[in-house]
């Protein structure tokens, strides 16, 4: 199935909430300027979306695929994700504060002057991705590897934390 | 079938006890359900296949303050009250005969029918000499039992249900570096959701009132507190948040609920609380199933309500110490409350097996499962 996510947005009523979960395929879209917290989204496929001023607090996400996706001034603040993959995604002036996220895999991605303060990460894994400028403060990891290498590096304290996956020389 | 009826039953019951006695704070506990569910044979350990209890040791017993002494008064909630062997309480709902107690009580090689009796005081058993009443100040709380231990119940952890894979006890990181709530904070370009505060207002105390609550909270407060703090506007995430927080009030869990002074401290709430609570932060887990029963969502691509409960009970110890030290922030992870609100789980059974799991999580990753209440657990 491939739906447009804009049409399916603008046809929510007022106090309806996005929650879609049947396997749905979304491509080669901008969603500009909406408000979309607390949203429900199991199974979905997202391949070349721009997403631009969009909010997703406390929005749930599952078994969700963001695919060369760019997010840009996105919240997905006090947002829990399960078994998602982020593939080749850009996140810039960002806010995932108190995010969660569990079991799930970021892969060449990029976050630039985006705020992570206070987020959560289990059973997590990182490929070629990398933090500029962000706010990584309070973070809690547990179960969290890293593909440096050629191999899975577990990582074991903020430093090797900060040493693999943050770019302290960006500005 | 039968089976079902009695559970049917037993969740009327407890859905009269809840409309009834309007302006009241009532206190049923939710441990009446799990004795339903060892009764009934319908507890489920595994989260899929249904457990067979042919000689189940029952461990949880109720403890009734003097106000719900008054209900039992009331010919509508006049449940009995059985002692088994071992000093465990039960109580029957009032549609439960004489006859089908006895028939419950030998199928499981319980007491004689002798050792039904009736409450006559404060949780103290007349006639149950020899009984020592468990006075255990937390079965004891002002609101009601505010966390449950799952004993006697093995919960599988997410990884044998999800295919998660193992998940090992991994090291923590932390970083107390200064607070910078400039980078990715902005939000202000994202367009401000709509509501109509004065119609939320009017539909919560409303709610509230039916769930036999007193609460008083003006519209300017009601505001306040579904201010996001972050944003300084009203936003769906946190009317969710001000409307559990104010039901845990209402509730007596603690006084004076309001939004953190300091933004940096980022839990919900600051509360005053006699306990020593100075932050609450709450967690209101989404039913999935109402999603597939009622928007014909494949409840497949969501991971069960056991494994979210699960991983949230574990995150909860680490939690409360994340804001700790902080300007306005608590001073140690003892003062920091977390509420998980039930409110939209529809299931009775569900919501008891999702308490276990969180308090299964919370004592794996700390030993400690202090400082977690549940709220609309029946």
């Amino acid at each position: 199935m491939n739906n447009n996510l804009q049409s399916i947005i603008g046809n929510l009523e007022k106090g309806d909430k996005l929650e879609l979960g049947n396997n749905e395929k979304f491509s080669n879209e901008i969603v500009l300027n909406q408000s979309l917290q607390c949203s429900v989204l199991g199974g979905i496929n997202f391949v070349n979306l721009t997403f631009k001023n969009i909010d997703f607090t406390g929005s749930f996400f599952s078994k969700t695929i963001f695919e060369n996706c760019r997010f840009s001034n996105v919240i997905f603040r006090k947002s829990e994700f399960w078994s998602c993959t982020f593939l080749e995604c850009q996140m810039t002036e960002s806010n995932l504060t108190r995010a969660e996220f569990n079991s799930s895999t970021f892969k060449n991605c990029e976050f630039l002057n985006s705020n992570l303060r206070a987020s959560n990460f289990m059973d997590f894994e990182f490929r070629e991705t990398i933090f500029k400028n962000s706010n990584l403060d309070l973070i809690l990891v547990e179960d969290v590897k890293v593909w440096k290498s050629d191999e899975w590096i577990q990582i074991k304290d903020f430093s090797s934390f900060e040493k693999l996956l943050i770019d302290n020389n960006s500005d | 079938m039968k089976q079902n009826k009695r559970n049917l039953k037993l969740l009327n019951f407890l859905n009269k006890s809840r409309k009834k006695r309007p302006g009241k704070k009532r206190r049923i506990f939710a441990s009446a359900v799990l004795a339903g569910n060892l009764l009934f044979g319908n507890l489920r350990t595994d989260y899929g296949k249904p457990q067979n209890y042919s000689n189940p040791t029952l461990t949880h017993e109720k403890v009734i303050s003097a106000q719900e002494l008054n209900s039992l008064d009331d010919s509508r909630n006049s449940g009995q009250i059985v002692r088994t062997g071992n000093g465990t309480i039960l109580e029957f709902q009032e549609e439960v005969s004489n006859a089908s107690s006895n028939k419950i009580l030998s199928e499981h090689n319980l007491h004689e029918p002798d050792d039904i009796i009736l409450v006559k005081d404060d949780g103290i058993l007349p006639g149950a000499e020899g009984f020592t009443p468990n006075n255990n100040p937390r079965r004891r709380h002002p609101f009601g039992r505010p966390r449950m231990r799952g004993r006697g119940i093995t919960v599988d952890p997410p990884q044998n249900i999800q295919g998660l894979g193992n998940i090992p006890e991994g090291p923590k990181v932390r970083s107390f570096r200064e607070v910078d709530a400039g980078r990715g904070n902005r939000g202000d370009q994202c367009p401000a959701p709509e509501f109509d505060m004065k119609k939320e207002y009017g539909n919560f105390m409303q709610e509230i009132s039916k769930k036999g609550y007193e609460l008083e909270c003006s519209q300017e407060r009601f505001n306040e507190l579904s201010t996001n703090p972050q944003t300084g506007s009203p936003d769906e995430k946190s009317l969710i948040e001000a409307k559990g927080g104010l039901q845990g009030e209402a509730q007596g869990m603690y006084t004076n609920i309001r939004r953190p002074s300091n933004k940096a401290v980022d839990l919900d709430f600051e509360i005053d609380s006699s306990k020593g609570y100075t932050h609450v932060d709450y967690k209101t887990p989404i039913d999935f199933q109402y999603l597939a029963d009622n928007k014909g969502i494949d409840v497949s691509n969501f991971p069960s309500l056991e494994t979210v409960a699960y991983n949230m009970g574990k995150k909860i110890p680490p939690q409360k110490e994340e804001f700790c030290g902080l300007p306005g922030g608590p001073k140690s992870p003892e003062n920091v409350l977390h509420v998980v609100n039930l409110d939209l789980i529809r299931d009775s059974n569900q919501k008891q097996n999702m308490i276990d799991s969180v308090l299964k999580g919370a004592e794996d990753k700390s030993d400690n499962t202090a400082g977690i209440y549940f709220l609309n657990y029946l």
